[in-house]
């Protein structure tokens, strides 16, 4: 799967950042010097996808 | 691991500044340290993003670090490009009369010089983290970038 990174620009300049296709922390890293760049992070939240894994990688530790 | 992240655009750096001045066809006066207002001030705008509530002198009004004006024209009023307390850049301009031509250039509030700006610094930074990007102006305004790997 791609890694990706979905930058939406409003037109008052506001930014949000969307990431797929990352394993482990590795989409915080690669949007971290991005966010540094642009200014003041407000806000973060884990997808979907983020919560599967650690479910899946739960039921695996069983 | 994905995730979501909204971020407030702050002016840093002047070269993407200027960038974004050419992208939106704003005319970047490098080293004019004063802009084409009213002229002074006559405590006629009081409102919470007034200047002087952000921190910059009545007295300062028409200084700057830089200007920012509208190609070809002299009565349109200039931004003046002016560092912030927390050593960020701000832009600062007279409002009146959508700055007389101004507004239709950077926006209102700057909205499309701060737009460009987002738009020049974030293409630039996932460029470098070797991501190809795809520009799309949605019909809202809003621009996309897309990057993949």
């Amino acid at each position: 799967m791609p890694q990706q990174i979905s930058i939406m620009v409003g037109t008052d300049g506001a930014v949000e950042i969307e990431t797929t296709g990352f394993s482990g922390k590795s989409c915080k890293d690669a949007t971290a010097g991005l966010e540094k760049a642009l200014g003041v992070t407000k806000e973060v939240s884990l997808k979907r996808e983020y919560h599967q894994q650690v479910r899946q990688q739960q039921r695996a530790q069983r | 691991m994905s995730h979501v992240s909204k971020v407030d655009v702050s002016f840093t750096d002047l070269n993407e500044i200027k960038e974004a001045c050419a992208r939106i066809g704003a005319e970047f006066l490098e080293g004019q340290t004063t802009h084409r207002w009213f002229g002074n001030w006559v405590g006629d705008y009081n409102t919470a993003d007034a200047a002087y509530k952000h921190g910059v002198k009545p007295e300062d009004y028409g200084t700057c670090l830089h200007a920012i004006g509208v190609p070809g024209s002299k009565t349109a009023y200039e931004a003046g490009v002016i560092r912030n307390q927390n050593g960020t850049y701000g832009i600062i301009y007279d409002n009146w009369c959508g700055g007389k031509g101004l507004e239709k250039v950077i926006g209102q509030n700057a909205d499309t010089l701060k737009q460009a700006y987002a738009v020049v610094v974030a293409k630039k930074q996932v460029q470098r983290k070797g991501f190809r990007v795809v520009e799309v102006t949605k019909d809202d305004g809003r621009i996309q970038l897309l990057a993949t790997k």
